[in-house]
This record gives C-alpha cells, sequence and structure tokens, in this order.
C-alpha cells in the first residue's frame, strides 16, 4: 500500500508549514496547499529533503473554481487523500468591536474560515469515503468557545465558532464512514498571524493538529482539544 | 428520481439493499434495535431523522430517493427495492463526478 496523502490548506508559511513538515516525518505524503503557488514552491524547498513527498499545489480557498480545480487535480496526481488540515484562515478584525464592526471584514473573514474550509471539506470527503478512511482537522481556536465567549475580535471569534459548529456536524454525517473529524486550538502561536506577543513555538502548537491527523481507527470524533486534551467549546 | 435502472436489481441486490437499510436506521436512530419489518413511523423518527437517512443512503448505496419514499415505504423490507430500483446517483457537481475507487494514479508506485 502506498503512503497516506495529506492536504494542508495555507501551509506556505506559520504553523500550516511546520504541519507540513511534521506530517513527512512521520511518511505522509503531503500536499501543500499555498494561495499563491511561488510561495508554496519556495515554502516546500525551504524544507529541505524530507523523508516523504511534499508537493505544492495552487489552492485558494476562496475562490470555488481554485478548490474544484485542486480537487480534480489531486484526484489526477494521487487518486487519494486520507487527511485534510483546514488551517488556510485570516485574522483581520484589527482593534474593530461588533457593535461598529466593518461588515466587509466580516463576510471576508467568514468566507475564508468558514466557507473555505467548508468547500474544501465538501469536495475531498468522496476521496475520504471510497476508501472508507479519513482524518479532518480543522485548525479552530478556544476565541471560537461560545461558553467563554466575549466582546473584541467578533469577525475571528464568529467564524470559529461556526468552524466548530461545522467539526460537530461533520464528525456526526462522517461517522458511519470512518471519517474522524476534529478541531483543535494550537494556543497563541508565533507566526505571522500570531504577532510579536505569541508564547507558543509553532513546533510545540503543530503537535495536537498532527497527532488529531494520524489518529488510530478507535480514535476521537467531533472533539475540540489543546495540548492533545479536550477543551470546552 | 426513482425510475428504474437499466437492469432490473437482483433479489441479493435487494437483501444487500436491505440489511444495508437496517444498519442505516440503527446509526441514525442512536443504536435503537432495527429489523427488516421496523416501521420507521413508530421508532420516533422526525423530518430531520428522514434528511440524515437520505443523506447516508446517498453516501454508501450512490442512490437517490425522494424524501416522500422513506413515508410510504417506511420499513426496510418495503424500502429496499425502491431504493436498488432507484437511479445511480452521485450529484450535480463536477467534482462530485470523480471517480476516487479506481486505481491510484500510476506515477506514485515508487513510494512504498
Amino acid at each position: 500500500m502506498s503512503s497516506r496523502v495529506a492536504v494542508v490548506s495555507g501551509g506556505n508559511r506559520g504553523l500550516g508549514l511546520e504541519i507540513v513538515r511534521q506530517l513527512a516525518d512521520r511518511g505522509l505524503r503531503v500536499v501543500l496547499g499555498s494561495r499563491s503557488l511561488a510561495a508554496g514552491l519556495a515554502a516546500a524547498d525551504s524544507l529541505g529533503q524530507p523523508p516523504a513527498e511534499i508537493i505544492a499545489a495552487e489552492l485558494d480557498i476562496t475562490d470555488p473554481g481554485s478548490v474544484t480545480a485542486f480537487a480534480a487535480w489531486l484526484h489526477g496526481r494521487f487518486r487519494r487523500c486520507d487527511v485534510l488540515i483546514n488551517n488556510a484562515a485570516i485574522a483581520v478584525d484589527g482593534v474593530q468591536d461588533a457593535a461598529t464592526a466593518n461588515l466587509e471584514l466580516v463576510r471576508r473573514t467568514l468566507e475564508t474560515n468558514l466557507m473555505g474550509a467548508w468547500h474544501l471539506t465538501q469536495v475531498l470527503i468522496p476521496a475520504m469515503r471510497a476508501r472508507r478512511y479519513g482524518r479532518i482537522v480543522n485548525m479552530s481556536s478556544g476565541v471560537g468557545g461560545l461558553n467563554r465567549m466575549e466582546g473584541g475580535i467578533p469577525a475571528y471569534r464568529v467564524s470559529k465558532a461556526a468552524l466548530n459548529a461545522l467539526t460537530r456536524i461533520f464528525a456526526d454525517e462522517l461517522h458511519d464512514d470512518n471519517i474522524l473529524v476534529n478541531a483543535c486550538c494550537p494556543g497563541h502561536v508565533q507566526t505571522v498571524m500570531g504577532g510579536p506577543s505569541a508564547g507558543v513555538p509553532v513546533t510545540l502548537a503543530a503537535d495536537t493538529p498532527v497527532w488529531l491527523a494520524t489518529l488510530p481507527p478507535d480514535g476521537c470524533t467531533g472533539g475540540f482539544y489543546r495540548n492533545r486534551e479536550p477543551i470546552e467549546w | 428520481m426513482t425510475t428504474a435502472g437499466e437492469e432490473a436489481p437482483s433479489a441479493s441486490d435487494i437483501d444487500a439493499i436491505r440489511s444495508r437499510i437496517v444498519a442505516i436506521l440503527a446509526s441514525v436512530l442512536d443504536g435503537i434495535e432495527v429489523h427488516d419489518d421496523s416501521n420507521l413511523l413508530d421508532l420516533g423518527a422526525t423530518s430531520l431523522t428522514a434528511v440524515r437517512i437520505r443523506s447516508r443512503i446517498r453516501a454508501e448505496l450512490d442512490k437517490e430517493i425522494p424524501l416522500i419514499d422513506l413515508l410510504e415505504y417506511p420499513t426496510p423490507r418495503e424500502l429496499a427495492p425502491v431504493v436498488a430500483a432507484a437511479e445511480r446517483w452521485t450529484g450535480d457537481e463536477e467534482w462530485q463526478q470523480l471517480d476516487w475507487a479506481s486505481e491510484e494514479a500510476a506515477d506514485d508506485e515508487g513510494s512504498a
């Protein structure tokens, strides 16, 4: 049997790139999805000679045509998809509050963080169903947790709360196909998105999503995790 | 969508589909015991349950049935021949026509 194929959206930098590296270290063939193919190729090159194959592919999850073209390319290239990491996301709230939020920014955020992940998941589910195996990991955030919901960064919060809901819906719909779907919070990670005040090193932040991406057959589904421990929704 | 397929389904096709339907109902109804003659209407199924059943029939059997069929043929025994006779359905979108069950692409033989 050939090794499993993983897709990581937003794989060209930060946490996504680290997840690509760690999955390749575990012997998975990894497709590094990147809005810019040039950035994706450069990122794949930056990893040197990993133990398994890493291939950059153009993937803009906000562009429906790009998502379906990606699925067709993956079908032609590998004819399989075993793991999907919905990592691509934007955080563009700045300091806005919900009462005065620029709704265009809200729309863009939902378009990427929710709809983009949703669409990519949709087009790859048939590949997982065909082999009755799948691991889907949604990169979420504790700030999307409803129990601790508070003011500030409203677009980002709502997008992650919605992604969490989608995680549970997909977990239920795909349970009988042996596809495990979980969300995780990487913490405040030292990346471009995390900014200079972030405390969690990227190597550590990638551990939980990589664990969820390689769960055994009796692994969890429909959960929300940080540091491999369940956290409140 | 319930028009007959090109070939009439065999008895063993129908048997296989019936047992899949039993498993689907049991799963969607959270592990309630389901038999060939269990009636959906007696099992506490709601319209939402019906939608989920249809979704599993699509996913597992590549068949599309109208929701009303679940009311008209509410037991696995009655529903199985209806599902068996329904046309193959994979959806209308182009990405839904990709056949992922076919052989893996040839240029990947090197990586074991």
